[in-house]
């Protein structure tokens, strides 16, 4: 611990607390280095999937006019794409219209949950700065058009057959969130991690 | 390598469909075969179990009932779960079984235990935006909890299964 080289009178005590809470930080990474690497996994993926969860609930509330600009977008892009599928639907705002089907895109359906998720799964593994940025640039490409195609698949099922749509709907939101997530997470893992220049110590 | 994964994804999907249509009883387009299929035993004892602690804890009638129905809608998380345990990593059928087992009862937990806080910052926060901004990392909680559980009763048997299927490259400065 390095206390002096100040010339002020609060500039011992300041360092003091500084190099405490560093000592602090250290040692709770040499706790998390003991555990069990899955264990390490969890931990840092539920405190990063905290924080972003909070960051996004409270920029979502903050910036509503942009995250209803961002569903108009989506349900625009979903419209886009169901038309040149030779369904003819109509976009207004949030809400899509085709011949046997009415939606609205909500938050849920822009993908960005499945996001949160997935960039705090590809922070808390054991990778370089490098290949967690390519994950998290490659993650929120890849799943936002995912998603698209999910979207894109529920109007094509639910304007065909509208008895179809109430099932689809909910087996999509439970099972492609995971899916996506955990499928990308693999893919990042094996392309990205695996095959870079360093391989990190310990895994999952 | 990534044809085990593209592999995983395709069994993950057909695993978790036909899960899905036991879970509800009923195939699209050929109506319910099972009117509320296994959905319905897990919602009772759910329910049964809420209602006897909203007796016991002397719990608003009103903001009980909304809480619950709230979090209905968010927490979904048997059939994923299972889709990820049976067709996931190189476990046993044993252990499977075994650590299946462990996950649904920290899934029941989960949900049990959800309403209930939903319960507390309703009576504390209303309906307004710190209440949305509060439920919102308790949500994405439910929503990755299928992904939490498989990693951690995998205990690195993920890592086993991607090595099984190609070891890693070495640093190039160890060749």
């Amino acid at each position: 611990m390095i206390i002096g080289g100040g010339t002020g009178k609060h500039e011992a005590p300041a360092r003091l607390t500084h190099d405490r809470e560093r000592l602090q930080v250290l040692r709770i990474r040499a706790q998390l280095a003991r555990l069990h690497p899955a264990i390490r996994f969890v931990i840092l993926f539920l405190a990063f999937l905290l924080i972003l969860s909070l960051m996004f609930s409270v920029a979502s509330a903050v910036f509503n006019p942009h995250m209803l600009a961002f569903m108009a977008l989506t349900a625009k892009l979903v419209g886009g794409i169901v038309n040149v599928a030779g369904i003819a639907a109509t976009v207004q705002d949030r809400y899509i219209s085709a011949p046997q089907l009415a939606v609205e895109i909500i938050e849920e359906c822009t993908g960005l949950y499945e996001i949160v998720i997935f960039v705090a799964a590809v922070l808390a593994y054991p990778a370089t700065r490098r290949e967690k940025m390519i994950g998290v640039a490659a993650g929120i490409i890849l799943l936002y058009a995912l998603n698209l195609a999910r979207m894109v698949f529920l109007v094509i099922v639910g304007n065909a057959r509208p008895d179809w749509f109430e099932f689809f709907h909910v087996y999509f939101w439970q099972a492609s969130l995971i899916l996506m997530i955990t499928s990308l997470w693999l893919l990042w893992i094996v392309r990205v991690v695996r095959y870079g220049t360093r391989r990190p110590a310990v895994h999952p | 390598m990534v044809r085990a994964v593209l592999l995983f994804i395709l069994k993950l999907a057909i695993v978790s469909a036909a899960l899905f249509i036991l879970w509800r009883g009923e195939l699209p387009g050929a109506g319910a075969f099972w009117p509320g299929g296994v959905e319905q035993f897990w919602l009772a004892w759910q329910m049964a179990l809420l209602r006897w602690l909203h007796r016991l804890l002397g719990m608003n009638a009103q903001t009980f009932n909304d809480a619950w129905l709230f979090a209905r809608g968010y927490v979904l998380s048997v059939v994923p779960y299972l889709g990820l345990m049976i067709v996931g990593g190189p476990l046993s059928l044993r252990e499977r079984l075994v650590r299946g087992l462990y996950g649904l009862g920290i899934i029941a937990l989960w949900q049990v235990a959800t309403p209930l806080v939903l319960y507390i910052l309703r009576s504390h926060y209303g309906g307004g935006r710190t209440f949305f901004i509060g439920v919102f990392p308790i949500f994405m909680f439910s929503y990755a909890l299928p992904f939490v559980l498989w990693v951690v009763l995998s205990r690195g048997r993920i890592e086993q299964w991607l090595a099984q299927h190609h070891p890693p490259t070495a640093p190039a400065h160890q060749t």
